[in-house]
């Protein structure tokens, strides 16, 4: 389950045939290879032209400037904001998500009435899309009709404005958190289930309380799991575009402008074109760092794995 | 992963890289500046079978589609009809400017200075009934649809946006029915008696205070013009700064929000929040657009009907004049193929060629109360009756929308720039922070100053 | 177990349950709420006259509204169906096609000695990385070029580069965790690599590839940006932007949130069924 992708060994079985393996092995990667070169390759050669143009919103005229959008981007106010506000997205979604998912798979490692009910249902926030998780809980939220102020209204309290300057980056958070921790759940759940349960009957016999067994027990076997998990989430988190877009279309005022929604703005409402994929290059720079550290985990991880069963 | 694969890896990347960045496969952006063919009038088509493409916003499209099939089937024409979600200004633009064929698009009159400066979009200087049409028009709105001296859309709609209604159940419950306020710090003040007095926990329903379509820069052009606030000089120059009463009229804003007169969530409505806030009942005051008048008289949508009436203008005028357009895209068509074009757009914006009524036009009017850019129709019998239906008390609340129409603020000078929509892009996220105590207005109307100042000098007019 | 730690354990799942469906079925009893109702003063949790006239109305018939008076057919009707028809048109092309492409080249990266293995790996899957955002513009720049902006064909390509990375990621992962002997029993029956594959591998691989087939499905009829971007307003339209084109519009919340559970039926019945399925393979990638 854990074994991550690239460090499994291949098979090196020796087989005899007219064609060798790596030309058999190309002739199926490179229909792929030319997919991807073809249709991905152009644009994002592109983008990175555009990010070192100057394009005038108007004539379209475009001229050479280098680095002066990423200069641009870097010395401004609006990118800082919107950087800070992405990484704040990011701790969100990632803890809330975390919290989630390894909540559900430590509920439903035990047994009781109606987990096959659970374990069955909590697929599907994943299987929406963050646009329609967006729509969905508008409905939620909105304090004049959502389901959190029809509540409120029955206890008798004042409705809340979730998507208020303070509020709404958690808010949005707890939506991205609610659609994609499943995910975790099922993940983290397949690691805990190979836990023996004498491990932990054995740990309270030596009188080992819950927190105790925890940190023991649990979380060695399933710090890897986690870990990819916690860096796959933060990924998702520092892209996410749609949710804010059906939410809060980056506002109140600027309070959800995330980097995403900032390139948005620049490119598709102002045709900055050149600030706008300075700034997504400078994101992607960003998810890059991230996604390494997820490749160095994985692999870290699946080589501890390899050394633990030869 | 191991050392040398990873070099191998961004060696092959590298490779990648050199491919993708070939200059050959990079072609300018799009066609940059088209140039606009002058030329005599030309003539209304004969023959039919034209194949022409129409994008709309998705407002009544079954209503569109009708016109569209009558259309179809008085010319012999076929229209691709397109309905673009979401974001529209950003994606016509967009479409515009990667040189879609596009015969006839809808735009918010703010827009087009920009298309009309690339070339992307053709003028009716070419259109047979140009001159009849502009006589027809309303003033205003020929103003507003002629950039640099040339007529550049017919009108889709004409209406106020953000004509002030009141809810007369509201008004009674406070003991203040009939005592219309005339200025916006009477509304104000108006609006705190009411709270005070218990008739209503939001008394007030500022619809323009969301970002999306431009929601809250429209709200802030039309009260600071309305209160006589200068903003923009007749070049698009900016004339406000830290020292204006704008800064006022945004404490005021904050005030009201600080002070919960407004519904929560204000500053994150959407387009239809502001229609259901109000018609739920509860709101006294609200600036709201000027055809909603048909949903709040709807029993199945509203708990208002019959309670909800415009508040005259008494000296000081309320909302703004909203013009839409029909604009006409520049592909590079041929004259054939535009004289089918401005066909299509009289059919839609003008009177129909066949008849010689203003069909599409009143039919808007009639059926939803989207008035239109000629008080022919406004003020026509069809109007007047399906109005009676909409209105407590035609005879006396008429009177009022039709002067709404009549002595409309109009926002020239800022529309008629190319640089108007960025500006307002950066509004809409930089006035909230006004509303919500995230800066102080001072700060936020010099950092609209800057703004306004650095794009007009990047962009002039 | 002691009473007090069943107590709290069912507790506890009931309360994932309600976090869990409370959002979905809040939609739902919307959509089945008269507008009339929806827009009284006080907020009603349970529809007190539950319809679905709402829903009806979007499938081109009028419906009687909360006091008979007969309303026509919702004018987003022909919207949203014909994106529902697209949007299933794209997203079976693009799983039929992503598997395609992507489980042969899975198989080659995962189990065949080859050179430049890990450097097509990570090519692949490093294209994924990218937010579409970034190219977008480039991406309808190319398509207008090649004429596929506005159509199906256009989109699906746009949806391929996005299953087809993740697929082979998935796809990698699944075929290396088979035991190492499989191929070369085929092998010694005399099979060809490629029956091996087809004959063998395949075979083995049902479950994974039955969860490979839902993400990608799942990824093409969720997928909203590019959607938006090349289709909005043509008759390729899919679901997303049309549902967007009313939401974003002066429109009933009610009729809105009719819409938005049609356009979530496909995805949530295809996960309940396959659940078993995608919760078994290696998620990684997701």
């Amino acid at each position: 389950m854990t074994t991550a992708v690239g460090g499994v060994a291949p098979p090196r079985v020796p087989f005899s045939s007219r064609r060798t393996p790596t030309g058999f092995g190309m002739l199926l990667v490179a229909p792929v290879v030319l997919l991807l070169l073809a249709i991905v390759a152009y644009p994002i050669g592109y983008s990175l032209y555009l990010s070192v143009m100057a394009t005038n919103p108007i004539t379209g005229s475009q001229h050479l400037v280098g680095i002066a959008n990423f200069r641009a981007a870097l010395t401004s106010g609006d990118f800082w904001h919107a950087a800070g506000l992405t990484l704040y997205y990011v701790i969100c979604v990632t803890v809330i998500g975390t919290g989630v998912a390894l909540g559900m798979a430590l509920l439903l490692r035990e047994r009781f009435v109606g987990r096959p009910v659970l374990m069955a249902v909590i697929v599907l926030p994943w299987s929406l899309s963050t646009y329609a998780a967006g729509v969905v809980w508008r409905y939620v939220y909105s304090p004049q009709y959502g389901l959190l102020a029809g509540i409120a209204q029955h206890l008798g309290l004042h409705p809340f404005d979730f998507l208020s300057k303070q509020a709404v980056i958690p808010s949005l958070a707890i939506v991205h958190a609610w659609q994609f921790a499943p995910l975790g759940t099922y993940f983290l759940l397949a690691s805990l289930q190979v836990i023996p349960d004498d491990l932990y009957k054995l740990a309270k016999v030596d009188g080992m309380g819950m927190a105790k067994r925890f940190r023991n027990i649990t979380l060695p076997q399933i710090r890897m799991p986690l870990a990819i998990f916690l860096v796959l989430i933060g990924g998702q988190a520092a892209t996410a575009f749609d949710l804010i877009y059906f939410l809060t279309s980056g506002g109140p005022g600027d309070a959800s402008q995330t980097l995403t929604y900032d390139a948005y703005q620049q490119t598709f409402q102002d045709q900055d074109f050149g600030g706008g994929s300075a700034t997504s290059w400078l994101l992607l720079v960003l998810v890059t760092v991230v996604t390494v550290g997820y490749y160095a985990v994985a692999m870290s991880s699946s080589r501890r794995t390899r050394k633990a069963s030869s | 992963m191991q050392l040398t694969s990873r070099r191998q890896f961004l060696k092959q990347a590298g490779l990648a890289g050199l491919v993708m960045g070939a200059p050959p496969l990079l072609s300018a952006c799009g066609p940059g500046r088209r140039v606009v063919r002058g030329g005599k009038p030309l003539t209304p088509p004969t023959a039919g079978h034209a194949q022409l493409s129409m994008r709309i916003w998705g407002a009544y499209p079954d209503f569109v589609t009708k016109q569209v099939a009558g259309y179809e089937q008085a010319y012999g024409d076929h229209v691709d009809l397109g309905v673009i979600a979401g974001d529209y200004p950003s994606l016509l633009t967009n479409l515009l400017r990667q040189d879609t064929h596009i015969d006839m698009a809808y735009s918010l009159w703010h827009m087009p200075q920009a298309y009309s400066e690339a070339g992307w979009i053709h003028d009716y200087e070419r259109f047979w009934a140009k001159e009849d049409a502009e006589r027809e028009m309303l003033p205003a709105v020929r103003k507003a649809l002629t950039i640099n001296g040339r007529l550049i859309g017919l009108p889709y709609f004409a209406f106020v946006n953000g004509a002030l209604f009141a809810n007369t159940d509201v008004l009674r419950k406070a003991n203040l029915e009939g005592q219309y306020p005339k200025t916006y710090d009477e509304l104000y003040d108006q609006v705190r008696l009411i709270k005070k007095r218990g008739a209503s926990d939001t008394p007030y329903l500022p619809s323009f205070w969301s970002a999306p379509w431009f929601g809250i820069p429209f709200g802030f052009i039309q009260e600071a013009l309305n209160r006589n606030i200068p903003l923009f000089g007749n070049g698009g120059e900016p004339l406000f700064d830290e020292k204006s009463q704008v800064v006022d009229m945004l404490r005021q804003w904050r005030a009201l929000y600080r002070e919960r007169l407004v519904p929560q969530g204000v500053l994150t409505f959407q387009e239809s929040d502001w229609t259901e806030a109000f018609a739920k009942g509860g709101i006294a005051y609200s600036p709201q657009l000027q055809y909603d008048i048909k949903t709040f008289a709807t029993p199945g949508s509203s708990q208002v009907v019959g309670k909800i009436v415009p508040v005259p203008q008494q000296g000081q005028k309320w909302g703004m004049l909203h013009i839409g357009a029909y604009l006409i895209g520049n592909y590079g068509q041929s004259d054939a193929q535009l004289a089918q074009a401005y066909n299509l757009a009289q059919h839609f914006g003008y009177r129909n060629r066949r008849t010689n009524k203003f069909e599409v036009p009143t039919a808007w009017a009639s059926n939803y109360y989207l008035t239109q850019g000629y008080a022919a129709v406004n003020e026509s019998p069809e109007v007047a009756a399906a109005v009676a239906t909409w209105l407590p008390d035609p005879e006396k609340n008429w009177p009022v929308l039709k002067d709404y129409l009549a002595n409309p603020q109009v926002a020239t000078e800022l529309f008629h720039t190319s640089w108007g929509p960025m500006w307002m892009n950066y509004a809409s996220h930089e006035l909230p922070k006004a509303v919500d105590g995230s800066e102080d207005p001072k700060t936020v109307v010099r950092n609209l100053r800057t703004k306004a100042e650095s794009l007009f000098n990047d962009f002039g007019h | 177990m002691s009473t007090r730690r069943r107590v709290v354990l069912h507790l506890l799942a009931l309360l994932a349950l309600v976090w869990t469906i409370a959002p979905l079925a809040w939609i739902l009893l919307i959509s089945l709420t008269y507008h009339h109702e929806f827009a009284s003063s006080t907020i009603h949790l349970l529809p007190h006259q539950p319809t679905l006239a709402n829903y009806v109305r979007l499938f081109g018939r009028s419906a009687a509204d909360w006091n008979g008076t007969i309303q026509p057919p919702n004018a987003y009707g022909p919207l949203i169906r014909s994106g529902l028809v697209n949007s299933a048109e794209v997203a079976v092309a693009v799983t039929v096609l992503s598997m395609v492409f992507a489980v042969p080249a899975a198989y080659a990266l995962a189990r065949v000695d080859m050179r430049f293995r890990q450097a097509g790996l990570l090519t692949i899957v490093a294209t994924r990385a990218l937010p579409p955002v970034a190219t977008t513009i480039p991406f309808f720049v190319l398509y207008q070029t090649l004429g596929l902006s506005g159509t199906r064909l256009g989109l699906v390509i746009a949806h391929l580069t996005m299953t087809v990375p993740l697929l082979v990621w998935m796809g990698t992962s699944f075929f290396g965790g088979l035991p190492p002997g499989l191929e070369r029993m085929a092998r010694v029956d005399g099979c060809s690599r490629w029956r091996a594959f087809t004959r063998v591998v395949v075979p083995a691989s049902r479950h994974a590839m039955t969860a490979m087939a839902v993400i990608a499905f799942l990824t093409s009829w969720d997928e909203f940006t590019f959607a938006l971007i090349f289709n909005t307003g043509t008759s390729a339209q899919t679901f997303p932007p049309a549902l967007s084109s009313m939401f974003f519009q002066v429109s009933v919340p009610t009729e809105v949130a009719s819409a938005t559970v049609l356009g979530l039926l496909p995805p949530l019945v295809i996960a309940t069924l396959f659940q078993r399925y995608i919760r078994k393979v290696n998620l990684v990638g997701l």
